[in-house]
């Protein structure tokens, strides 16, 4: 008897499943597969796949002596480094003056976290307009307080184009860190600061030897969301500067393989870029994660 | 630790902080909307104040610039067609998992959904392209709502089963025993029940699909395809040549709709957003 519930079951399982399953793999699942296959053909895009050539490793071969594979690569560290040594320390301060400071939390928590929700394409777009040289109100900021020295064409010069680049999504996505911050800040104990504080260690002492060790898993992902969007960045460099100024000064892996696939027409080599970007990611993502186990362990 | 019974010189530096960083979240948006107003004389002689004389001209000539009705038409399509698959396919999954609990690899294929979200469109835009090619599905907006049903999914079919495991299973039972069949308690039980938790997906999932920009920038080729984002980055680019208070009013447009889902929703937003990334 159990047996034909269980294939009643199984049947009605698998109902309810498959709608969700096909669209599922067939546009997310099959996509990703395809890249390694495709890293090692010659293509370029036009009609169906009957035109496709087999070059097997060729593709790797010419990205080994790309050199703008090399300052792209260079662009995606340093964006990971500086994202990481900044976004997770200035979220969690703020995260921290909320919840610890502030009688209205809904106020300070809705409008620092405004940037995220607006669309990329906009906040890219206004900030090429607020490092403007004459006209942004960055240059006109510098102007008024005395140090109009500073005032330069931001996104113009090769040796600042990077840092206005990266100055944007910390703008943008720092609120997210600290939003997820303080959600994880509310399952801190009370009673254990309240403890500490009355055993007589300050303020910094409770936050450091108490708060935080609460918070390491979230503290964990927090940091792990920003260092995997290091190497996702693309729309935003796409949108300011399209890799220049000058001769790929701020190129990014993303940029590079949009443009090799969609420009130069080599979709085999823009493939062959996908892969290596993603097993750069993957190989960060393994470190990060066998660090933290055994900083557990 | 209450730290808000009186004020001490840190909590005072802290809120200061806090309201230094207010400004700095909110001025870029007031900026680009006090710019709109203004005529671009005006612009020119005082970049940084309020318009004197605000005038909705800008906006006109924005809205004349580019085809922003078939913009707007396209992506509104595509929302609709887009939202309505995945919360629709999502939550039957979520509700199949955590439902049918015989099933023993029902947890494999929950993980399966689930390990999409460590995917992003901007590390697969080359295979995404080529495998819409092959699908004849190139500058088609149903190709582009299903690319956005397939990577909006892991996120509904975590948050929704995430609801559905916490309500009681005596509920399904009894819906049992009254003679409902699977489809009916899903509809008609678990769904209803369901609501705030399929709002808040269906909230967050809007503004991804209304913003998104990558793959609508790939997939779709002719002007008449083209959905907003991408198309008002094609217009208020060539815009800034010409304009620049004109080009701030073709993005305070862009923002209108998700600033105003935002005030309304921003409790759902916040905490759905944060609850995704702490879980995921």
């Amino acid at each position: 008897m159990k047996s034909g519930f269980y294939r009643l079951e199984r049947r009605n399982f698998w109902l309810f499943v498959l709608p969700a399953l096909a669209i599922y793999v067939l546009f997310w699942i099959v996509p990703m597969l395809v890249t390694l296959p495709f890293s090692f053909i010659q293509w370029n895009g036009v009609g169906d796949w009957s035109r496709i050539k087999w070059v097997g490793l060729k593709n790797f071969a010419s990205l080994v002596n790309d050199e703008v594979v090399g300052t792209a690569m260079k662009n995606n560290f340093t964006y990971m480094l500086v994202t990481v040594l900044l976004m997770p320390v200035v979220a969690f301060f703020l995260a921290l003056f909320i919840e610890k400071f502030t009688v209205r939390k809904g106020f300070f928590r809705t409008a620092i976290f405004t940037p995220i929700v607006l669309p990329l394409m906009l906040v890219a777009l206004l900030f090429t307009y607020i490092y403007n040289l004459d006209y942004g109100i960055l240059n006109g900021f510098l102007r008024g307080v005395g140090l109009g020295g500073l005032a330069r064409d931001w996104l113009g010069r090769k040796d600042t184009a990077f840092a206005a680049v990266m100055a944007i999504p910390i703008w943008k996505n720092t609120p997210f860190t600290m939003t997820i911050l303080l959600a994880g800040m509310q399952n801190v104990s009370r009673e254990l600061e309240e403890a500490s504080l009355i055993d007589g260690c300050t303020f910094w002492k409770t936050v450091r030897y108490v708060t935080i060790p609460q918070l390491r898993s979230v503290l964990i992902v927090a940091i792990g969301l920003v260092v995997i969007d290091a190497f996702r960045v693309f729309d935003l460099v796409f949108m300011t500067t399209n890799g220049g100024p000058g001769y790929y000064t701020t190129e990014v892996m993303g940029t590079y393989i949009y443009k090799s696939g969609f420009a130069d027409m080599r979709m085999g080599y823009a493939a062959a870029l996908s892969v290596l970007n993603i097993a750069v990611v993957m190989a960060i993502t393994g470190i990060y994660m066998y660090v933290n186990r055994r900083a557990d362990g | 630790m209450d730290m808000t019974r009186k004020w001490t010189p840190m909590r005072i530096a802290a809120v200061a902080v806090l309201m230094v960083v207010v400004v700095l979240a909110l001025i870029p948006l007031a900026w680009m909307i006090a710019s709109s107003f203004k005529t671009d004389g005006e612009f020119m002689l005082n970049p940084f104040g309020l318009p004197k004389a605000p005038t909705l001209h800008n906006y006109a000539q924005a809205w004349l610039k580019g085809d922003f009705p078939t913009y707007f038409r396209n992506s509104l399509l595509v929302a609709a067609l887009s939202l309505v698959m995945m919360i629709g396919t999502g939550s039957m999954v979520a509700y199949a998992v955590t439902r049918f609990r015989r099933i023993r690899y029902r947890n494999k294929l929950m993980f399966f959904f689930v390990i999409g979200q460590m995917i992003s469109a901007q590390v697969i835009l080359i295979s995404v392209y080529l495998v819409l090619v092959q699908y004849r599905l190139i500058d088609n907006l149903m190709g582009l709502s299903f690319v956005y049903v397939a990577s909006g999914l892991p996120f509904v079919v975590f948050m929704l089963s995430g609801f559905f495991d916490s309500l009681p299973f005596e509920l399904y039972e009894a819906a049992n025993i009254d003679g409902y069949n699977d489809w009916q308690i899903f509809t008609r039980i678990a769904l209803p029940l369901a609501k705030p938790a399929v709002a808040t997906a269906f909230i967050i999932q809007f503004l991804y699909v209304w913003n998104e920009f990558v793959l609508a920038l790939i997939t779709i080729r002719s002007p008449l395809n083209t959905t907003l984002p991408v198309g008002i980055f094609r217009t208020v680019k060539d815009l800034y040549s010409t304009s620049y208070v004109t080009a701030c009013a073709g993005l305070a447009i862009t923002g209108l709709p998700t600033l105003v889902v935002y005030a309304v929703f921003q409790k759902q937003i916040i905490f759905g957003m944060a609850a995704g990334a702490i879980k995921g």
